[in-house]
């Protein structure tokens, strides 16, 4: 039990939100939510889905006439084991794991390997010789990394939320600021840049490069061997985490009403825009974004819309998004498409 | 009973064309498929069950034949909708014609 805990953390006990109230039902998902893995953001996913397939089903049941009672407890046999889902959940976390700790992993460990490479190649710390050194250490650091962030990115955060209960016609869209893109971007360039430099530094030294004079056998301690400077190595995991939040920081829910349709963003305030602020309605387009999913670029469509004051605004609608093309129309109804 | 049962392991065999072709006419969650199914087998639940129909749904969606998405539902529960995918179409022609072709073959030969 405490073994399967490590993968349901945090959240341990069964989300309210997937609760019913009938105690039949409810014992049914609590003992699927301790089969499944992942925070409880991650499992409220299968439990939602299945609590609603169950509320659905006995609903159904007692409309053809046999008591409460009775159509709970029909609702659960219906749904058969508890393992076809749970299996299934585990081996999608699983897969998603493994695909997030390699990419990152190897990204990561790429990099610092050559780092450590170069590093040992201008001093005198070395543990056998640069290069195994720069080998060693960036499958360590990988390895490290990779498993961190599939945990991470698999176990713990959702690429998405549920829709909110008491936010009628609530969708998802993704829309990033210009400091936001722009720093998105900055990141994955100073991560590129830095590459390029170690290994075009390991490169033009290498021909050239005295044998270094390696410590003797009673200096090799571990100390020496995990030598690196750490404000590169803090600086790159600050670096990475707000890569990653970023990432995130682009999820917003909105909500469409008659005074105009508003934005909820993830850890920024709600922005509301009124029908009357908005002057027009722009073009659509298509473009490849970089949204809340860990490291994928995926094609979305957006709509421009122009402020009364002027300014162009963006949304991206994402192929995930409830009723993209009726957001649409519904847009253009209220406002009027101008090209 | 048997001829029922026999009946039953064919059309297990054709359960990703039908839930693909409850999809292709509209969007639909997990209960409505497996409703929507049941009328078109006169009420015959026993093809597709629940614990099936979940993990084929995921297996579907790993393809990139469906796609899904979440939405408030009537009673307060989020519903997941699932959504056939262009990939999920063509896919859903080609078993469709796959099917006609083994039934032709089965009319001719087996049928006379």
């Amino acid at each position: 039990m405490m073994l399967s805990n490590i993968f349901r953390f945090p959240g341990l006990s069964c989300p309210t939100e997937a609760l019913t109230g009938d105690t039949i039902l409810d014992d049914y998902i609590k003992r699927l939510d301790k089969q499944l893995w992942g925070s409880a953001k991650i499992r409220i996913f299968t439990l939602a889905e299945v609590k609603n397939h169950l509320v659905e089903a006995k609903t159904g049941l007692m409309q053809s006439g046999i008591t409460e009672h009775e159509a709970s407890i029909k609702a659960v046999g219906s749904m058969g084991s508890i393992e076809s889902y749970s299996n299934v959940q585990r081996k999608s976390l699983k897969v998603k794991l493994l695909k997030i700790g390699l990419q990152s992993g190897i990204l990561f460990g790429v990099f610092m390997g050559l780092y450590q490479w170069i590093i040992e190649a201008h001093n005198n710390k070395v543990f056998i010789n640069p290069l195994t050194d720069g080998i060693v250490y960036g499958l360590f650091e990988g390895a490290f990394f990779g498993f961190f962030m599939g945990w991470f990115a698999t176990l713990v955060w959702p690429e998405r939320n549920l829709p909110s209960h008491n936010i009628p016609d609530n969708k998802f869209c993704v829309e990033y600021s210009k400091p936001m893109r722009f720093l998105s971007k900055l990141v994955i360039v100073v991560f590129c840049l830095m590459a390029v430099w170690c290994i075009a530094v390991s490169i033009s030294e290498y021909p050239s490069r005295v044998p270094v004079k390696v410590m003797p056998a009673e200096d090799k301690q571990l100390s020496s061997y995990l030598y690196q400077p750490w404000w590169l190595f803090i600086g790159l995991g600050l670096l990475s985490g707000l890569n990653i939040f970023l990432v995130r920081s682009g999820c917003r829910s909105f909500q469409i009403n008659q005074d105009g349709f508003w934005i909820n963003q993830w850890f920024a305030r709600k922005q509301r825009i009124l029908w009357p602020a908005i002057k027009s309605i722009g073009t659509l387009g298509e473009t490849y974004g970089w949204i809340p999913s860990w490291n994928y670029w995926r094609k979305v469509k957006y709509i421009n819309y122009v402020l009364s004051n002027g300014k162009t605004r963006r949304i991206y609608l994402y192929p995930d998004m409830l009723n993209a093309d009726k957001f649409i129309l519904l847009l253009q109804a209220k406002v009027g498409m101008k090209d | 009973m048997v001829n029922a049962q026999n009946g039953a392991q064919v059309l297990k065999g054709l359960l990703d064309t039908l839930v693909l072709q409850v999809l292709d006419t509209k969007d639909n969650y997990g209960f409505g498929i497996l409703q929507n199914i049941s009328s078109q087998l006169d009420g015959d639940n026993m093809v597709l069950r629940e614990a099936t129909l979940y993990p084929l749904l995921h297996r579907l969606e790993t393809k990139g034949l469906v796609e899904s998405y979440w939405k408030p539902g009537q009673r307060g529960t989020d519903r997941k909708y699932y959504k056939i995918t262009k990939d999920g179409k063509n896919y859903l022609k080609y078993r469709i014609s796959d099917w006609k072709n083994v039934s032709n073959i089965l009319k001719k030969h087996l049928i006379t």
